[in-house]
């Protein structure tokens, strides 16, 4: 419903159509340049309309098909276990940060800000995980390193949390004996869909987009690569024969379409995900309102 | 005492399922964030690999001088901060506005489409926005000059050997990639403000502007602060896909595109040092780490319950 | 009491019986293998094909190959340094050795070799000195043709029909007047290919001290027997160079947009849109025998430097090295000895395996079996020059089965650089290199394309570099190469 009148409406249409525009015609451009040929690129550059039709980047990644389709699965399944336990430990952790009366709130509010700011940096988490926990070419290695909660995650949905659950509703509950967990189950996640939806989306992102987990813990299991290990390193042989064809024997004659191939890769990387999206979109509706408070 | 005592073991009573509950995230914040970073001591050590983390021989500061040993000093912390400023005040007005006009599209199909769209460029990865980048602004086959300035008769620009255009170029770029990402928390939020605040600004015949800056503006403040304290910790990090892929690494425009991290990288690409690597990271941290302190007491001075901790 | 006391016992003979049958595992090594194209399926073929050999030869260890895509060599191989699960490897695409040394990640191997060593020693006779970093070994350049010259390649097909004969060109003057031949009959062509960021051109008649700069160098070309160490930015032979950068860029030989050029200069050579490129190689017959396959075209060659010269960065640049933390350095050690010595596992690990991946012609090279290429053979093709010991294997068609006798013979007739065998310790002056590499990148791609105000900017070059410590650095070298010279 709209109560910012008619003229903010079509005002907003355009502005959004505009914007989309932006969006769209880079993949567009991508889209065509993954099927132009690569004498085309080289001489003439990309543009909107292929001046050569070709099929020669998808034939070079159709022949990789087995493991680009295995790359999927593993991105995909790293991407909802990854996600769904995320959800949950956050929202575990975002709750009681959000109750006002929890003593010590202040002090673990701070230890989990602090992660965001201060890293160890690669090697010590890498001799962790990997003397500790023995994750290296798991599967685990996908789920566990950085990505299972973020404390950017925690403290938004903390915030969600104070601002949009108004206090009456959680005495309401008190009153009515439920205790802490009961409430959050029946009471509070009913009302967060929104914020349940964008951590779920954030997180989503984050696991799929993730490529640092496979490149330091999958050394021999390549087969748990994802899609972003696995396209990173086709683009990276295709670099390297590009650069490398001027210095030594490695690459034997064989030709190989390095530009049209980045752009096929980029393609093949975005559309799944944005098949997917609009599932999710579907929680990013207002909860249900308990209409007993309102009175 | 013993009273005190007593109120506080009640407190915990009543509050235990809510520790209970935080476990798991506190066992991994330990675990994933806290053990590594015993990695700090690495800035004021000189790492030997048979060694390990523990046993290579201190350092003092020496991991630190390279940082300030160069004529570029000055540069790259101008640009780290300039551009991060930059960033979070653009980025952050935008991305509310975004929202907003997401959220005033009344047919739900549309709307989803449009937010499905803004996220594109999101997950487009820097490398190919470099490309798409020199297809605008390519001197030679560039659309900009092909398409636009020479068919008005005007020179063509040479866009990447001349760094004055590059401040724009990278806002424009990074706000392009980053805004339908940003708006999508600003967004969740605004759909929970309770409709009944708008019905009641209506019928006092609040218009369009008035209802936005007395209504959606203060509902959504709480975010606003929360996300800009977040910005301002990392204030002294820059996104290395911008600054050294979109600029196809042209050490013409380094005046405009170095910052701390590319300069870390080009320094020590050919000396790997661990120890430099993690002194750059130690100081970006402290830093943005006291900013935050501040300007956090700012906001726990002024209301607070917005204050991030 | 007693019942714990039995349990407990027990417990420990379960233990240790376990230990016992661990310990029947035979030593594994693990040994690092490059994969640039090639996903190398087969790859457990081959190294079972490995540890029979082994077995054959009577040593009990065994390896297995540690297959890392090129996208991750480095950062993988630097983590499994930090704890041992690598126990050999090619220095390569990576940190120097002597960065290596100094961070104490890879093991001197004086007394291993020593011991265990003694094929690897002779292969390479004096030329192992160059993987000393500080008079100490530290591993084993792989055997290759170890000077390099700075080379034209060209369009075959077009220097005949204009009548340009190679021989004739043999400077960069005479380089410049057939260019403007070739330029003046075909306008549209690119003259001079360059790469990714502009970069066209590899330091020629400069020994960079066994390091990948040349901030502080020995100009060859200038004194042959100098070991006064130079600033390579001041010296006559950069501006030498610079001079005739501006005459090309004036007669319009670069590409249009070089500093956005996506791809290395051999594709632009390869699709018809250049007319030829810089190369540095040891010889003209072994530049084209390696490009010809690389460009699929017929190609000239034309040495432009007067001398190819062999310095320390010409050959320790794929140094084997075993890691200090491995558990198994003397078994590696023993691998690495037999892939420089055993003609059987050289050609397994650089061609596959005999009859599968290959066969072996009348002439005495291969060609690939059945109907394999190079993206469908299970094990890699090209990646022989990756191993240690190239030339006791058989060569890959249309090379003649003596293409690796010419290596190995330019490496006792081509001219050796005085401070051949010292490898720089930069250590000492970590900042300022950090620094000066900041300084060059700025200009050095416009300097040597000709883009912009080029004698300002050279002015600027030299007073930056001045700035950021070059001066220090010049002086560290100076003094590690008079100490080492001195011995």
């Amino acid at each position: 419903m709209s109560f910012y009148g008619k003229r903010f409406s079509v005002f907003a249409n355009i502005v959004l159509i505009l914007l989309s525009l932006t969006c769209v015609l880079p993949l567009l451009l991508l889209l065509t340049s993954s099927l132009t040929s690569e004498d085309s690129l080289m001489h003439y550059g990309y543009s909107l309309w292929p001046r050569e039709w070709s099929f020669e980047s998808y034939k070079y990644l159709w022949y990789s098909r087995a493991q680009i389709l295995n790359a999927y699965k593993m991105t995909i399944l790293a991407t909802t276990v990854g996600t769904l336990s995320n959800l949950t430990i956050t929202t575990l952790m975002a709750y009681p940060l959000s109750r006002k009366g929890l003593p010590g709130r202040y002090f673990f509010s701070f230890a989990v800000f602090f992660t965001l700011l201060f890293n160890g940096g690669m090697i010590p988490s890498y001799l962790m995980w990997v003397q500790v926990f023995h994750i290296k070419d798991t599967f685990w290695a996908l789920i566990l390193p950085n990505l299972l909660m973020n404390g950017f995650g925690v403290i938004v949905m903390r915030t969600f949390f104070s601002t949009n659950i108004p206090d009456e509703v959680l005495e309401a509950a008190r009153i009515d004996g439920a205790g802490e967990t009961r409430t959050l189950i029946t009471v509070v996640l009913p009302l967060s869909t929104p914020i349940l939806s964008t951590i779920a989306l954030l997180s989503g992102l984050a696991y799929w987009n993730d490529w640092i987990n496979g490149l330091y813990y999958l050394v021999k299991r390549t087969d748990y690569y994802t899609i972003q290990n696995l396209l990173n390193r086709l683009i990276a042989s295709a670099d390297f024969i590009a650069n490398n064809a001027a210095n030594s024997a490695l690459t034997a004659g064989v030709t190989v379409p390095s530009v049209g191939i980045r752009m096929a890769i980029a393609v093949i990387a975005l559309v799944p995900i944005m098949m997917i999206y609009p599932f999710l979109q579907r929680g990013f509706v207002k909860g249900i309102v308990i209409g007993s408070v309102k009175g | 005492m013993q009273s005190a005592f007593k109120g506080l073991r009640r407190k915990l009573k009543r509050y235990m399922p809510l520790y209970i509950m935080m476990l798991p995230g506190l066992a991994y914040i330990i675990v994933n964030n806290y053990i590594p970073l015993a990695g700090l001591q690495l800035a004021f050590k000189k790492f030997k690999y048979a060694k390990g983390i523990w046993d290579s021989p201190w350092n003092g500061i020496k991991n630190f001088t390279y940082l300030f040993k160069t004529g570029d000093a000055w540069v790259i912390i101008r640009n780290t901060l300039g551009y991060n400023l930059i960033f979070i005040i653009l980025g952050t007005i935008f991305a509310i506005l975004v929202a907003i006009l997401l959220n005033e599209i009344h047919l739900k199909k549309v709307q989803q489409v449009y937010q499905t769209v803004v996220l594109i460029p999101y997950l487009i990865s820097y490398v190919i926005v470099s490309y798409i980048t020199y297809a605008l602004l390519g001197e030679s086959n560039g659309m900009i000059n092909n398409s636009i300035l020479v068919p008005l008769g005007l020179q063509p620009a040479s866009f990447y050997t001349d760094p004055k255009y590059w401040p724009y170029i990278l806002t424009t770029v990074q706000l392009w990639k980053t805004f339908g990402y940003s708006s999508i928390i600003y967004f969740a939020t605004i759909i929970g403000i309770d409709k009944a605040y708008y019905e009641a600004a209506v019928v006092d015949g609040a218009g369009t502007w008035k209802q936005i800056t007395s209504i959606t503006l203060p509902m959504i403040k709480p975010v606003i602060i929360t996300l800009t304290l977040l910005s301002i910790g990392r204030i002294f990090y820059s996104d290395f896909g911008l600054f050294y892929q979109v600029p196809m690494n042209t050490g013409l425009l380094y005046d405009a595109t170095n910052t701390i991290d590319t300069y870390v990288y080009r320094g020590l690409l050919e000396t790997n040092d661990v120890g430099r690597a993690s002194a750059a990271g130690f100081i970006q941290s402290v830093l943005g780490f006291l900013l935050v302190l501040g300007t956090n007491a700012a906001v726990r001075a002024i209301e607070k319950d917005q204050a991030l901790f | 009491m007693k019942k714990t006391l039995a349990f407990l016992l027990m417990t420990v003979m379960l233990i240790t019986s376990i230990g016992f049958a661990a310990a029947e595992d035979k030593e594994t090594v693990q040994v690092a293998y490059l994969l640039a194209m090639n996903a190398a399926e087969e790859r457990d073929l081959v190294q079972d094909a490995v540890n029979e050999r082994l077995a054959e030869l009577g040593y009990d260890f065994e390896i297995e190959f540690v297959c890392i895509d090129f996208a991750s060599w480095a950062t993988q191989i630097n983590l499994m340094l930090t704890d041992g699960s690598i126990d050999l490897f090619n220095a390569c695409f990576m940190s120097s050795i002597s960065v290596l040394a100094d961070q104490g990640s890879i093991e001197p191997v004086d007394e291993l070799f020593a011991e265990y060593g003694q094929g690897i020693l002779d292969a390479l006779g004096d030329y192992i000195d160059c993987a000393r970093v500080g008079g100490v070994l530290y591993g084993a350049p792989k055997v290759n043709a170890f000077s390099s010259a700075l080379m034209f390649l060209m369009d075959k097909d077009i220097c005949d029909e204009l009548g340009i004969d190679p021989q004739t060109i043999t400077d960069f003057a005479s380089l410049t007047e057939a260019l403007k031949v070739v330029h003046a009959a075909y306008p549209d062509m690119t003259m001079i290919a360059n790469g990714n960021g502009g970069d066209y051109m590899d330091t020629f008649d400069t020994d960079l001290l066994g390091t990948s700069d040349p901030l502080g160098a020995l100009m060859l070309a200038e004194d042959s027997t100098s070991l006064t160490v130079q600033n390579y930015y001041t010296s006559d032979t950069f501006k030498n160079l610079l001079s005739y950068v501006k005459t090309w860029s004036d007669e319009g030989f670069f590409m249009k947009d070089p500093l956005n050029a996506q791809d290395g200069s051999m594709a632009y050579l390869s699709n018809g849109q250049a007319f030829g490129s810089f190369v540095s190689y040891s010889d003209e017959a072994t530049a084209l025998s390696v490009q010809e396959k690389a460009v699929g075209k017929d190609l000239y060659a034309a040495q432009i430097t007067q001398d190819a010269w062999a310095t320390t960065s010409n050959v320790n640049g794929m140094t084997w090295c075993i890691p200090a933390l491995s558990e198994h350095q003397v078994a590696a050690t023993q691998f690495l000895n037999l892939l420089f010595t055993d003609a059987d596992i050289s050609n397994l690990v650089c061609n596959g395996i005999e009859g599968v991946h290959y066969v072996v012609t009348d002439e005495g090279n291969i060609t690939f079996a059945g109907d394999l290429n190079p993206v469908t053979t299970g094990w890699p093709s090209g990646m022989g020059t990756f191993w240690p010991n190239i030339c006791i294997t058989y060569p890959w068609a249309p090379d003649a089965a003596d293409v690796y006798d010419n290596w190995l013979a330019s490496n006792e007739t081509c001219m050796k650089s005085p401070a051949l065998g010292f490898a720089f310790d930069s250590s000492v002056v970590s900042d300022e290199v950090a620094a000066c590499s900041t300084v060059v990148d700025k200009y050095i791609a416009a300097l040597l394309l000709n883009i912009g105000d080029t004698d300002a900017l050279y002015q600027s070059l030299i007073d930056e570099l001045d700035a950021a410590g070059i001066n220090d650095i010049i002086a560290a070298k100076q003094e590690q190469l008079n100490a080492w010279a001195a011995e």
